[in-house]
């Protein structure tokens, strides 16, 4: 009776069909040709179709919050920034936003020209973003000429983004206590005639989206999220509305020119067939939207200084600020000491409150529609990884052991000898 | 009613424009603003008073601060390229006008040194070509 193995290996099924596991998983990531950033999904399916899909995030932490603390506000800015690739200067108004509420407990105020200019430049960026998003749509569905077509119209924005901030991803527009930059009439000139041009351009994809048989057959009931599960597990921004949910922050908790008179004209876009399809109607409308928010913006542009000096030091503060980015609600919290570097930073991005509905999308698709279903909630790994875990850490001395009973009851006296006291 | 190909008529047009939506960027020129492009620096040692103000407004910490003769407190900023993120905030800490961001973008070297430009003090207005060279 010596060698009695402790760790049993369950022997593998074999025989007739019955007996065989109904499921089998199939990993999808972190590296995978179909995500551009790693992520690891583990898709449990049923021949083609996927039962359960499980989700796991934390492969591109890198430390951002803890690189706030040890910046200054306005050094912050620009590496906020570098948070999203995409939807770069939202983080920097949700940051500068936080900040400026926090000096307006000592009576700071920006200059309303500069929130202006802000919003101009964040639906900018929104309509580059959804472009974007829809390209890549496009090409993930195997409709590559869409893909080019808009990329083309994408342009356009990107050249008025790099002609009013200097570059095309990073704008690095935005100051604690204003904007870097102002607006001169030739660049709202340009502006208006490309917006024109971009809604032409928009309307027309549009139309292509609601007839063309290539886009509804391959998006049709694919990736429903019905309302009701969109409300349970949190979904924001477009993809929410696409699932019939009124959720919009410029809406619901209006900041900056959205406060304004702009909020009598915002229009919160929603669509309701819950699936892939919707989600790209709803995209397609919100760029209109944008650009027509944007040109309302340049034509009721305040007069003014675009900065006024703040203060250097911000007071003690929590500060929670709340802004739409294109993908959703962003989440900034600051917590100020009256220095000028801030205490602590949290960031809590959309895709993060997204990525719960994608697993539940995934349930009842096949695995061939994956693709385009985590692509719906234009998904950006990257930005919200805020934390890492490590599983055994040192993977490559580990090793396998069979013990026998008596050597793991010695195992546990020597164990517990040298760990001490030890708790979990 | 399905209607297949609606956008075909569109590539078709497209296939047939004479204007390029596209650059071969190398050989032809690429696009820029005339104006506010954020580039490569330009520093004029004349101007610069050493004050260190550049150093501590850098976000990623990427300007270092070198002996200098000409500069009154004795120190001149040198900024490694490789790091630089091409924020401004440089320009806009520099109350002498001594650094400023050019529109040169085209930055490509082979190997990290080459990206931190020592430029020689004797001559300060080669300054810029060597910028260039890296
Ligand atoms: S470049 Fe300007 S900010 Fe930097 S040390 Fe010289 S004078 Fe000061
Ligand atoms: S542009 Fe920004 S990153 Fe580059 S040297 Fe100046 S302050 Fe530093």
């Amino acid at each position: 009776m010596a060698e009695k193995k402790i760790v049993k290996v369950d022997a593998p099924k074999t025989g007739c069909v019955a007996c065989m596991p109904r499921t089998m998983e199939i990993p999808l990531g972190p590296q995978h040709p179909a995500l551009k950033e790693p992520e690891h999904f583990l898709l449990e399916v049923e021949g083609e179709v996927i039962v359960n899909a499980t989700p796991r995030i934390g492969y591109v932490h890198r430390g951002i919050e803890k690189l706030a603390e040890t910046k200054t506000y306005s050094q912050n800015l620009t590496l906020v920034e570098r948070v999203c690739g995409i939807c770069s200067h939202i983080h920097s108004i949700s940051l500068v936003n936080a900040t400026e509420t926090a000096l307006g407990l000592e009576g700071f105020k920006p200059p309303e020209r500069a929130e202006y200019i802000r919003t101009i430049v964040s639906e900018l960026e929104r309509i580059h973003s959804h472009i974007l998003w829809f390209g890549v749509a496009a090409h993930e569905i195997g409709f590559d000429t869409l893909f080019m077509l808009s990329w083309r119209d994408r342009e356009l924005t990107m050249d008025i983004l790099e002609d009013i901030s200097g570059n095309r991803v990073n704008y690095a527009i935005n100051e604690v206590g204003g904007t870097r930059r102002d607006l001169s009439e030739k660049q709202i000139a340009r502006m208006n005639k490309y917006m024109d041009i971009t809604i032409k351009r928009l309307k027309r994809y549009t139309e292509i989206c609601l007839k063309e048989d290539t886009i509804r057959l391959r998006t049709q009931g694919i990736g429903v999220l019905l309302p009701s599960t969109a409300k349970k597990l949190c979904a924001v921004g477009p993809t929410a509305r696409a699932s019939g949910l009124k959720i919009d922050i410029r809406y619901d908790d209006p900041y900056n020119a959205y406060a304004g008179p702009l909020r009598d004209i915002f229009n919160v876009i929603t669509y309701d067939t819950n699936d892939v399809f919707s989600r790209v109607v709803v995209r397609l409308l919100e760029i209109i939207e944008a650009c027509k928010y944007v040109k309302w913006l340049l034509a009721n542009l305040p007069d003014g200084p675009v900065f006024i000096k703040p203060p250097r030091k911000v007071p003690e503060a929590h500060v929670l600020s709340r802004t739409e980015a294109p993908r959703g609600e962003l989440i900034h919290y600051l917590w100020s000491n009256n220095t000028n570097k801030p205490y602590r930073l949290k960031i809590t991005t959309p895709t993060l409150a997204n990525i719960l509905s994608v697993a539940e999308m995934l349930k009842g698709d096949y695995i061939a529609d994956s693709t385009i279903t985590l692509a719906s909630i234009d998904p950006c790994f990257s930005c919200e990884d805020r934390i890492i875990t490590i599983i055994n850490k040192d993977r490559r001395k580990a090793k396998v052991d069979n013990l026998t009973m008596d050597q793991l009851r010695k195992y546990s006296r020597e164990w517990h000898a040298k760990n001490k006291r030890w708790k979990k | 009613m399905p209607r297949p190909g609606v956008i075909i008529c569109e590539a078709l047009r497209n296939a047939f424009k004479k204007k390029k939506a596209t650059i071969d960027y190398p050989f032809q020129e690429g696009v820029k603003p005339k104006k506010g492009l954020r580039g490569a620096h330009y520093f004029i040692l004349e101007k610069c008073t050493g004050c260190r103000a550049c150093e501590r407004a850098c976000p990623p910490m990427c300007i270092e601060m070198v002996p200098s003769e000409v500069t009154k407190t004795g120190k001149r900023p040198v900024i490694n390229l490789g790091e630089c993120i091409f924020c401004g905030l440089c320009e806009e800490a520099c109350r002498y006008d001594a650094l400023f961001l050019t529109d040169y973008i085209e930055l490509s070297a082979f190997g990290r040194d080459e990206m931190i430009i020592y430029s020689k003090e004797t001559k300060p207005s080669e300054s810029k070509e060597q910028q260039e060279e890296g």
